[in-house]
């Protein structure tokens, strides 16, 4: 830019100068009054001209121009260093190198417009200096957050042109597969060579959480490279059990399979994908992949089969059927072989009871199954016992049973497989007296006192009063003993037998499921009786809500609560573990002792002990991890001789480095990148590139200074100015 | 006590042999699988009839129950009780009876404030109360005593027609009336809460149609039906008796197409 100025101007000088320019032609019109006109004028004209040449030299006016130059913007140039570009018959690494050799002038020519730098992978991304040579050997680094990288660059260098990026594509840090949103062209180098033969699992997109027992969907993405289109077999397990195996075809490039598994136990539960080698891969390294998903519940699905309508049965169908969290689904029998209804089907109401279609089809639907006075002989094959019971230990599920005069004994379930699981011994009762008429008024024992499903009110003093409360119960079932594994939490202090009260809630646990026996038909009378009286008819509600819970294993249930790890853990990390305890009261529990197993893949144990750290949370920390693979906590907290739980958990742990997971270049996540930044990819035009770079560095220009010239600033105007006063003068004296 | 009898009146309207094979046929379908034992050991009544007992014709028919309740343990799987256990107002132990009958053949005194308590206390914690019009007549002195007493019990609730789809139609016989010793209003009314009607009134005289006299007989003829009218009575009562022990359970949706296509026949 150039232009006008007047150095010596303000806005007195301007004044002035036009008052002097004003005087000097006045002050020539009056002195020359009286001269002949020629005379005049020319007076007039040397004045005038010789106050201009004063005021010019006052004002000092001047002809200014910018002075510009080049302002370089910063380029980077990006190396993946990562170790995954060394992999392969033909790595990508050394076309990496080759490239940077042959742009190396090219790079350099650029310079008078672009500081080019030049980084690897990091967050924050490390600069390589000037002078360092970046050989076959740099390409070591154990990840490729590419994303960080390139966001980091572009951060710490504001108003970079672009960025020059030498990669395989194979971002390992960062959970979304999609490019970063980066404003900056970026233009990854079309690299050669990284071909491998390889079958690997190049990602797997779990459900945020899956619903026990419900079909959750695994989506796995698979690739393939160098070997030829077929078959290989994609297996889940977890731990050690195969889960599901299913066959995938692949051909060249990223396949999608998928997995349906249906988890069995809630909580934070760990799996293992298995990809089969293919004859001739590269490497079998990146064939598996782990993740963890929370196994939560979603709606209790609870099957209730009753012999006989009862107000039990009635009851306890209101309080389920009152839960939104329960889907209930019923089966009464309201006619049995036994009773005559002498008039054709189309006039009443009843319906086939499906027990084929509930035993064998149905049954792992459930999460609950109760048996409610119900005698199964008449409608059901022994076998269908066996599947309840395969339902209980193998699938998790809960099972009830509940008295009458066709349960337990009366229900002809002595001797049959289902007694492995209930919690109750049945045998050696007298004949008729299977059941027990009269009221009675039960106790609860040392275990049904703290057990979870007792506890009513957060008071145990009004706890106790509550259960003291409660109107006496009518009926129950004989029973002789608490059977292996069973734990009694209330008996009937007025019934005795050879081993002391009559059991009459049991609780048991069997393989992976729960089981409960309660021995009596009468616990509708918390309900009707209890509450009509102005008892708290919460009770009724809330012994069935946790009761069922239980049954479920709802981890908020349990007094023990393991936490699972939040981070990614890899192999050769050190690991923190911490558990939250409560008390039997559900109060934070202080001074309790915690301790557990860690178990790896390979049955590798490490001894726990958790240490307190305040009321309630413990904690273990430095627990080393020294392999891959799924790791299973099983952790147990006591207080004194008293066991308060145990919680189990299971997480995976990744390879010390992702690097060999993902090999070979991902030509689709380099287009996506270039087209989302602005920039493009480069397959040996580089030259087109830098000519285009060099162009828009032309047009990058900064202003540096300022060239001023005062064309009138000499000596020689000054004299002009006098020399035309002085001849002024001279000539008024002439003519006068 | 618990009984195992199986006494009580035989149908009075004979069954074709087409009808009885087709019981059976639906009987196999419906127990298919059936073994074990043959009778339980012991049984429990789990069905008590409990009736108010009240200054006036409180128990208009003495035998209806009783026949009743035999008929109930011969058609269904329910264990019902021998006779009807009676109960006054305001007495608790009606609480351990969840099912009361409120009968009669003549005016209802009111019970009283502290007994609509009793009985609002009954059915709001899951009681059922079924009030039997003997009197035979429409706007009784029973049926406006029991208004007001059911009034000063459920403020604001009156007793409403039930409508032709209600479970209590099809709880366990399907139903299209509710006869009984006459027919002064062909449908039941009652008080809903909660999807349920724990309030249920029949005008017909129900016990009346079940009644029975020393001889074995029946003790009133049913009009203007007979003995078909009779048999819809006794099927009306056991419907009764399973909806208040089992609810909404032939709503449950495992019921309804089987329901809707036997109504549709």
């Amino acid at each position: 830019m150039a232009g006008w100025e007047f150095l010596g101007a303000s806005f007195t000088g301007v004044a002035l100068a036009f008052a002097a320019l004003g005087l000097a032609v006045f002050s020539g019109f009056t002195s020359s009054r009286g001269f002949p006109p020629g005379q005049r004028v020319l007076l007039i004209a040397i004045r005038s001209l010789a106050v201009l040449l004063a005021v010019i030299a006052v004002m000092r006016p001047a002809r200014h121009t910018d002075l510009t130059r080049i302002k370089r913007a910063p380029l980077a140039v990006v190396i993946d260093d990562s170790a995954s570009m060394g992999l392969g018959q033909n790595p990508l690494s050394a076309s990496a190198l080759d490239w940077l050799g042959k742009n190396e002038s090219g790079l350099s020519e650029l310079e008078p417009w672009y500081a080019v730098e030049r980084f690897t992978l990091g967050d924050p991304p490390p600069a390589l200096p000037k002078e360092a040579k970046f050989g076959p050997e740099g390409f070591a680094k154990q990840e490729s957050p590419l994303s960080a990288t390139l966001l980091g660059v572009a951060r710490s260098r504001p108003g970079i042109a672009g960025i020059i990026l030498l990669t395989d594509g194979r971002e390992n840090r960062a959970r979304d597969t999609e490019p970063p949103d980066i404003s900056i062209p970026v233009y990854p180098v079309g690299l050669s060579g990284g071909d491998v033969r390889d079958v690997w699992i190049e990602g797997v997109d779990t459900p945020p959480v899956a619903f026990i027992r419900t079909p959750a969907e695994v989506r796995v993405r698979i690739g393939l490279s160098g070997l030829k289109p077929g078959k290989t077999s994609l297996s889940l397990y977890e731990g050690s059990t195969l889960l599901e195996s299913t066959q995938v075809e692949l051909k060249e490039g990223i396949n999608e399979a998928k997995v349906v598994f249906g988890p069995k136990r809630t909580g934070r539960k760990a799996y293992r994908l298995e990809l089969s080698p293919v004859p001739g891969e590269d490497s079998a390294e990146n064939n598996s992949a782990q993740f963890s998903v929370g196994v939560i519940r979603d709606k209790t699905r609870v099957l209730l089969v009753a012999g006989t309508p009862t107000w039990d049965v009635k009851f306890l169908r209101d309080r389920f059927n009152a839960d939104p969290s329960v889907d209930l689904i019923t089966f009464l029998i309201l006619r049995t072989p036994r009773d005559l209804s002498m008039v054709p089907e189309s006039e009443l109401s009843l319906i086939p009871f499906p027990t084929q279609e509930l035993f064998e089809k149905e049954l792992h639907t459930f999460d609950a199954v109760i048996y409610a006075n119900f005698d199964y002989g008449p409608y059901a094959p022994p076998q269908y016992l066996e599947n309840i019971v395969k339902f209980v230990r193998e699938d998790g599920g809960g099972f009830a049973m509940l008295g009458g005069d066709r349960s337990f004994g009366l229900g002809g379930y002595e001797g049959t497989k289902l007694t492995e699981i209930l919690p109750v011994e049945l045998g050696g009762a007298l004949g008729g007296s299977l059941l027990r008429y009269g009221p009675f008024r039960p106790r609860l024992t040392k275990a049904g006192s703290a057990h979870p499903i007792f506890q009513w009110d957060p008071d145990p003093e009004k706890n106790r009063e509550l259960w003291n409360s409660l109107p006496e119960l009518d009926g129950q079932n004989w029973s002789l003993r608490a059977s292996g594994g069973g734990v009694v939490l209330a008996e009937n202090p007025q019934a005795q037998n050879e081993y002391g009260p009559m059991p009459l809630i049991v609780i048991g646990e069997y393989g992976e499921g729960r089981t409960m026996a309660v021995l009596t038909d009468s616990l509708w009378r918390w309900k009707l009786p209890y509450a009509a009286r102005g008892g708290d008819e919460a009770v009724y509600r809330d012994f069935w809500s946790s009761s069922l819970r239980w049954l479920m294993h709802d981890p908020d249930m349990e007094l023990l609560r393991l936490l699972a790890p939040v981070s990614t853990l890899r192999e050769g990390n050190g690991l923190t573990l911490r558990a939250r305890v409560l008390d039997a009261e559900y109060q934070p529990a202080a001074g309790a002792e915690v301790t557990g197993k860690l178990t790896g893949e390979k049955g590798e144990s490490f001894e726990l002990v958790f240490s307190e750290e305040a009321p309630g949370e413990y904690v273990a920390k430095e627990i080393p991890l020294k392999a891959r693979g799924i790791y299973r906590v099983e952790a147990q907290a006591k207080k004194g001789a008293m066991v308060l739980g145990r919680d189990e958990l299971a997480f995976p742990v990744g390879p010390a480095s992702p690097e060999p997971q993902r090999v070979g270049l991902d030509k689709e996540y380099l287009e996506k990148l270039a087209k989302k930044s602005g920039g493009r990819v480069l397959r040996g035009d580089e030259e087109g590139l830098f000519k285009a770079l060099r162009e828009d560095g032309e047009k990058r220009l900064e202003v540096v200074g300022k060239k001023v010239e005062e064309p009138w600033a000499n000596w020689m105007v000054m004299l002009l100015a006098l020399s035309l006063f002085a001849l002024d003068w001279t000539l008024r004296r002439l003519y006068e | 006590m618990p009984s195992t009898s199986r006494e009580g009146a035989a149908m009075d309207r004979p069954i074709t042999r087409r009808q009885f094979l087709f019981s059976m046929g639906y009987g196999a379908l419906a127990f298919a699988g059936m073994g074990g034992r043959e009778e339980p050991v012991q049984s429990r009544p789990y069905f008590q009839w409990a009736q108010l007992r009240y200054p006036g014709a409180w128990d208009p028919s003495p035998n209806g129950v009783s026949r009743f309740m035999a008929e109930l343990r011969k058609r269904t799987s329910i264990e019902a009780g021998v006779r009807k256990i009676e109960v006054e107002a305001g007495d608790e132990s009606l609480f351990n009876l969840p099912f009361l009958c409120i009968a009669g053949r003549g005016d209802f005194p009111d019970p009283g404030e502290q007994a609509a308590l009793w009985l609002r206390r009954f059915v709001e914690h899951g009681g059922f109360v079924l009030f039997d019009d003997a009197t035979g007549i429409e706007n009784s002195g029973f049926a406006r005593g029991v208004e007001k007493w059911l009034e000063k019990a459920f403020p604001g609730e009156t007793l409403k027609p039930l409508p032709a789809d209600h479970t209590v139609y099809q709880s366990f016989y399907l139903l299209t009336g509710a006869p009984g010793r006459k027919i002064v209003r062909p449908v039941l009314t009652g008080i809903e809460r909660e999807n349920l009607t724990p309030v249920i009134f029949t005008h017909n005289d129900l016990a009346g149609a079940w009644d029975g006299d020393p001889l074995g007989g029946y003790a009133n003829p049913c009009i203007p039906g007979g003995e078909r009218q009779r048999e819809l009575a006794i099927r009306l009562g056991v419907n009764l008796a399973m909806y208040a022990l089992t609810g909404n359970y032939k709503k449950d949706q495992v019921h309804i197409p089987f329901i809707l296509k036997r109504r549709k026949r």
